[in-house]
């Protein structure tokens, strides 16, 4: 128990003085430019997969509908003039 | 029966498909893929173009070749274009096909062999991967771009190929051509912000 506090105690001191992790150059950066570049770069990274699967599943969705509703196929005039049954023809 | 006791927009049911064929799904896949790979590049590029201090391109450095490469990219473009009427031409049955599309799979070569000649320009220049952050991001984001082009074109030769041979399929077509097009689309993007 006592070594388990000790570890623990130890490990909250380093902690505490330990400086603010500056994991993102940008971030801190003092050019407006550059901090305007992270900025519109995330963005633009972020909408960009997100927009690239919607628009993919909302074409997919279109076309199964379209699939859907025109589910048939015409058949031509001919063939339903022909009075000699299909079974009469020997095969289609 | 009378003629017209089924009325005259009779109908039966079609046979399922699939939406889409699975060459062109897996190309698509492959595509996206590539797009976010290159999206990557260029935000990293964006950061530090605005990250330099001193202006944007580095003072001390080779110009980039700006005109040679807009002749360049109109090749390409016209390598797309001249693409696209392959396929039309490939889905009539035209015997035409074959030849635009080596007309194509020719401009798409020109496009990468230019390119090469650019570099060996700007080397002896002495831009190179490591002379600065211009040189390591120009050979990165064009070498990239290159990469790909050299593989799309393989690709279209192998697909020539099975045409002339009479075994290619629209199937196998449209991946190659889905493959091509975002090779020509990802360009002038590059063009615009590495070159301008």
């Amino acid at each position: 128990m006592i070594r388990f506090l000790r570890t623990n105690a130890v490990a909250i001191v380093v902690a505490s003085l330990a400086d603010v992790a500056r994991a993102c150059p940008s971030c801190a950066s003092p050019l407006e430019e550059n901090r305007q570049a992270f900025v519109d770069t995330t963005i633009f990274l972020t909408v960009l997969p997100l927009l690239m699967i919607g628009g993919f599943v909302w074409w997919l969705r279109r076309k199964a509908r379209e699939m859907q509703d025109d589910a048939t196929i015409p058949v031509p005039d001919d063939l339903l003039r022909d009075p000699l049954p299909w079974s009469k023809r020997g095969g289609p | 029966m009378p003629d017209d006791a089924l009325g005259p927009s009779y109908r039966v049911p079609a046979a399922r498909q699939p939406l889409l064929p699975n060459g062109v799904l897996g190309m698509l896949i492959f595509v996206a893929t590539e797009v976010m790979f290159f999206s990557g590049l260029i935000s990293a590029f964006v950061i530090g173009k605005s990250n330099a201090i001193g202006g944007w391109p580095p003072p001390g450095q080779p110009r980039l070749p700006v005109e040679a490469t807009a002749f360049n990219t109109a090749v390409l473009l016209a390598s797309g274009v001249v693409l696209y009427f392959a396929n039309r031409a490939f889905l009539r049955s035209e015997r035409r096909a074959d030849r635009l599309l080596l007309a194509s799979i020719l401009l798409g070569a020109f496009f990468v062999v230019f390119q090469g000649a650019e570099w060996v320009a700007l080397i002896h220049e002495g831009l190179t991967l490591t002379s600065g952050p211009l040189g390591a991001f120009f050979y990165l984001l064009v070498g990239t771009h290159a990469a790909h082009a050299v593989v799309a074109v393989g690709i279209l030769v192998l697909t020539y190929r099975r045409l002339r041979e009479g075994e290619l399929s629209r199937f196998a077509f449209w991946p190659a051509q889905i493959f091509w097009y975002f090779v020509v689309g990802v360009w002038p993007v590059l063009y615009v912000l590495v070159y301008l």
